[in-house]
């Protein structure tokens, strides 16, 4: 039987599935964002100014960000950004279904070095974490990844979802004792 | 006046026309009745009302009646007569008998309308398939159609010894695919990818082996009913089952001897090897006897765009109208009358007077252009300058060859910026050589990104200068995730640069294609003397102006991978038939036009960059008439040219000094003083001191070149002498980390035509007391093959052999050729700098492998 000093920590995530915002979605988001409505140069405009001089790329990639409800109007000279262009520009990807948050405890060795690869073991909670360890800055988003692959692989994000938000919740996290 | 119209024949297959003329797309599953109403509901409402339609008479071409007559409508009564583009026509043939115009086609009405030749007519149309109207056309209509002017010249001549030419070809092509070996038993050979196949009945190797040496052949099952799919592979050798080694090579008789004869022999069991492509095998089980025949798909199915391509032009269907009055008549072709308005060139500083000239003329030209450019003058340049020029006119420009090697040469050498698209399109299996979509679409990307670089600080107003440094920024970032689908499916649509063999912009799914636009302001042949005139003209059928560029001192046209010539020696062709299509398998189409046309649609070109004057000066001897120059420009090109090489041979003797750049090694003699004999393998020929001394040589340039900085290529005019270079040069290893690639730096003349390597090493294999044949005396392959080098070149052949053959070149006096015995001049060149060396200078005392 293997015994290990752990930390239980709470994740809060968001997943939705996406597409990538083209260069095009991004310099017909930003044109709408920096030119007010009314007094915004047309596609052939931009397109010269942003040096490719083909406006059918930005044609296509505004009834792209149309169909995706990123903007509301279909005209672009009257159009604002809705959330979903405000998140295309600000992530890179535009959501193409609703954004699903979720929540999921992971277990990490108290010294931080190693996650417990494991699906099935018992944890026993102990106290309350009063401040994160030191090596909590150190905890990126593949370290996680990782880790919700070993224990909790049916919440990883299916093909074609990426996670839009993840947060660890210090706060709520405990010290505890995995064996297996 | 009344006209009769018989619509039947058009409502046979009527779907596509019910596409055509349906404003929605049609359901999958319409049946025939939905379409034949849809058809109907058209020809009703548009047609069968007293109505203007523009009439046009051609003649046709394929005889059956002396003239067609194209018929399309008006948008009104009222409207303008000029503006049909886009609308249905009808192509009829006129019946003596029932007074009728049969309609036998239909057409989208896409070229230009005709106003010279084009005439109104005003009265009556009915059509017998529908109730009412006319009984038949009356007397007036007929006088009508009879008094139309003909449209531009009877084609019926000339095209009908273009189609000659082309069925010709496709009896060969038949006659090939027709011959079968039937085979028992296979095993698998140990390497994994090739196969022996036991042929049943006893035949003659000579005869096996002429059939199907260098082909790719079909593995069928015997059993005509079954289900399996062919697979194939290439012929890789022949053997006599009563002898114990593969002998494919050496053909009965002197090797010297007449090549004329037809194969001969005793009939005996024979087994032959086929290599197959790919990591696995294909699925032979349960294949226990079946059917070896020559895969000729792909030649008849080009046979067929060439020959549809001619009925494109016979019926008009040219992008440019009157492509058909001066294609055979190049005198008619309009001139260059008026100058080019100033534009600078995208290519800054690189382009010479002539250069200039040359992309000048093209932006000015009516119909054509045609560009002679010798070796390394610069003519993937002046093709890059135009290509920029049209694009940023905002037109679109295609660029063609007969290879696909011109053509993405041309690609690759287009100036880095945004304003050009290009794009190229095959739709052959996919090859590393061919340039990927992808790849063209990040480049452009960062095209865009670069030009955008320096116009971002030059931005006044804020807003501006933020979303531009912003795009910027964006761009850098780019990756393939942003080169989505719809990203490329514009990109392809708007395209204004796009490459593709001649026999690709045939296609109908290119001259068809919903994902690329194919009407072009500019169509680019080049390399066009190894195009066959059908060839030539399908993408000269795609665009409003065509530009031929080539070099007719270089080689002609390709019979599937060898010359005419070459494949007549090897009994591929007929005796005598290639003679009666003389202008369709050499360069004399070129040439005659260059001849013929108007000077203000001809330019050439003689600086060359490419060279150093050495090679130059051997490589002259086939311009005598007109020179090549030295394209310095100011630069010294004999200094940018050096090759940095000393080279010692294996007995430690210093031969190539760093001044050296036309190198000749007389291989008459090996290593040890035993004369060389080269010999016949298959129908080609090799000589093994010469490829001892090749490996020796290129071995010792990769280790002295410490930096790799030297490219190398080997040539050779035959290609079994190519398969045993490539052999050698795999077991010994040379050059696998060089960056030296045996497949594409080791090839035939034939396949090397438009390409340059630093170094350059030919290989002209043939011994004896004299050369026979045309093939090694054709200086239009000396020329190519003399002609790849940038800084050396050396040449491996019998002293005494080559310089004894006269050779026939053009002379000093323009339009009239002498027989010459250039190879001596050419030793003599190297001689005179102390270049003319023996293999016994640089291979060890030892002899050469015989075999």
């Amino acid at each position: 039987m293997t015994e290990l000093n752990c930390i239980e920590i709470p994740l809060d995530y968001s997943v939705a599935t996406c597409s990538r915002a083209t260069p095009f979605h991004w310099a017909l988001l930003t044109a709408v964002q920096t030119f007010p409505a009314g007094d915004r140069p047309d596609f052939a405009a931009i397109a010269e100014r942003l040096h490719f001089h083909e406006p059918a790329f930005l044609a296509q990639a505004w009834i792209e960000l149309c169909d995706q409800a990123a903007v509301t109007h279909k005209n672009f000279n009257q159009a604002e950004l809705h959330t979903k262009g405000h998140e295309a520009l600000r992530l890179g990807y535009l959501l193409t279904s609703e954004v699903n948050t979720r929540r999921v405890t992971l277990v990490f060795g108290a010294r931080g070095d190693r996650c417990v690869e494991r699906r099935e073991f018992d944890l026993i909670q102990g106290a309350r974490l009063r401040t994160p360890p030191v090596w909590a800055d150190a905890l990126d988003i593949e370290r996680v990844l990782t880790a919700m692959s070993f224990q909790m692989p049916s919440q990883m994000p299916a093909a074609g979802e990426r996670i839009i938000e993840l947060k660890l919740r210090w706060a709520e996290a405990h010290e505890a004792v995995a064996t297996w | 006046m009344d006209l009769l119209f018989n619509l039947e024949a058009i409502f046979v297959r009527p779907r596509k026309l019910a596409e055509a003329i349906s404003p929605g797309p049609l359901p999958e599953r319409a049946s025939i009745h939905v379409e034949r109403s849809i058809v109907a509901g058209y020809f009703s409402t548009f047609w069968a009302q007293p109505k203007r339609i523009v009439c046009l008479r051609r003649r046709d071409y394929t005889g059956k009646k002396p003239f067609r007559y194209h018929f399309r409508p008006c948008q009104s009564v009222t409207g303008n007569p000029r503006a049909v583009d886009k609308s249905i026509g009808l192509i009829c043939e006129y019946d003596e008998a029932t007074r009728m115009l049969r309609a036998v086609k239909w057409e989208v009405i896409a070229s230009r309308p005709l106003a010279e030749l084009e005439q109104i007519f005003t009265g009556n149309i009915s059509a017998a398939d529908f109730h009412g109207g006319v009984l038949y056309s009356d007397t007036p209509a007929v006088k009508f159609l009879n008094a139309l002017p003909e449209e531009a010249e009877d084609l019926s001549i000339p095209l009908s010894h273009w189609r000659d030419y082309l069925v010709w070809r496709q009896k060969l092509a038949e006659e090939k695919a027709k011959v079968r070996y039937e085979f028992s038993e296979f095993t698998v050979l140990p390497n994994g990818k090739s196969v022996r196949f036991f042929l049943k009945e006893d035949q003659v190797l000579e005869q096996v082996k002429s059939r199907f040496v260098n082909e790719e052949l079909k593995v069928l099952p015997l059993a005509a009913n079954t289900t399996r799919r062919p697979v194939q592979g290439a012929f890789e050798s022949l053997k006599a089952e009563s002898r114990h080694e593969d002998r494919p090579r050496v053909r009965a008789g002197s090797d010297h001897g007449n090549r004329q004869d037809q194969p001969r022999g005793t009939p005996e069991k024979l087994s032959l090897v086929l290599k197959f492509d790919g990591d696995q095998l294909p699925d032979f089980t349960n294949l226990d006897e079946g059917v070896l025949q020559v895969a000729m798909e792909g030649e008849l199915s080009m046979i067929d765009v060439q020959i549809q391509g001619l009925a494109r032009l016979s019926e008009g269907r040219a992008i440019n109208p009157r492509l058909r009055t001066w294609l055979f008549d190049v005198g008619q072709a309009p001139v260059i009358s008026k100058p080019a308005e100033p534009w600078s060139p995208d290519n800054a500083g690189k382009l010479n007077p002539e250069q200039l000239e040359s992309v000048g003329k093209a932006l000015t030209m009516e119909d054509l252009l045609l560009l002679w450019g010798p070796p390394g003058t610069g003519k993937t340049t002046v093709i890059a300058e135009i290509c920029s020029q049209y694009t940023r006119r905002g037109l679109r420009v295609l660029v063609s060859s007969q290879a696909n090697l011109a053509v993405t040469q041309a690609l690759e050498r287009l100036p880095h910026l945004p304003h050009l698209r290009p794009i190229f399109i095959s739709s052959a299996r996919r090859n590393e050589n061919h340039p990927a979509q992808e790849d063209f679409i990040r480049n452009w990307f960062m095209d865009i990104r670069a030009s955008v670089a320096t116009a971002a600080p030059t931005e006044i107003e804020t807003r501006w200068r933020n979303f531009v440094g912003g795009w910027e920024r964006r761009l850098a970032a780019v990756t393939s995730d942003d080169i989505t689908g719809n990203v490329t499916e514009v990109y392809r649509r708007c395209a204004n640069v796009v490459g593709a063999t001649c026999n690709e912009t045939g296609k109908p799914d290119f001259i068809n294609s919903k994902v690329i636009n194919s009407r072009f302001d500019l169509a680019i042949i080049d390399e066009v003397s190894k195009a066959t005139p059908p060839e030539m003209l399908l993408p000269m059928l795609m665009a409003q102006r065509s530009m031929l560029v080539g070099d007719h001192r270089q080689l002609p046209p390709m019979f599937r991978d060898t010359t005419f010539e070459e494949a007549r020696e090897n009994h591929d062709i007929p005796e005598g038939s290639i003679e009666q299509f003389r202008e369709m398998v050499t360069t004399s189409l070129f040439e005659r036009y260059f001849q013929e046309a108007a000077p203000s649609v001809k330019t050439g070109l003689c600086r060359q960059y490419r060279m150093h004057p050495q090679i130059m000066a051997a490589v002259n001897h086939f311009y005598a008439d007109q020179p090549l120059v030295a394209g310095d420009e100011g630069r010294d090109l004999a200094h940018d040219k050096q090759h940095g090489l000393n080279l010692r041979s294996a007995r430690g003797r210093a031969w190539l000094q760093t001044n050296q750049n036309l190198i000749w090694i007389d291989t008459s003699l090996d290593g040890a003083g035993i004369a060389a004999r080269d010999a016949t393998r298959g129908t080609s020929r090799i000589n093994t001191v010469e490829a001892d001394v090749c490996a020796a040589v290129v071995r010792e340039i990769f280790q002295k070149d410490k930096d790799g900085s030297l490219e190398v290529a080997v040539i050779s005019f035959y290609k079994a002498q190519i398969g045993l270079l490539r052999d050698r040069f795999r077991a010994a290893g040379i050059g696998q980390n060089d960056g030296f690639n045996v497949n594409r730096d080791i090839n035939t003349v034939d396949q090397f035509q438009g390409s340059e390597r630093d170094v350059v090493i030919v290989s002209l294999v043939r011994t004896g007391p004299r050369l026979t044949g045309e093939f090694v005396r054709d200086f239009r392959r000396i020329n190519v093959a003399f002609s790849r080098a940038k800084k050396l070149l050396i040449v491996l052949a019998g002293r005494d052999t080559f310089a004894a053959s006269d050779v026939t070149v053009p002379s000093a006096r323009s339009g009239q050729n002498e027989s010459t015995r250039v190879y001596a001049k050419i030793h003599e060149l190297a001689r005179l700098k102390g270049a003319a060396f023996t293999a016994a200078d640089i291979l060890p005392p030892t002899r050469s492998e015989t075999r």
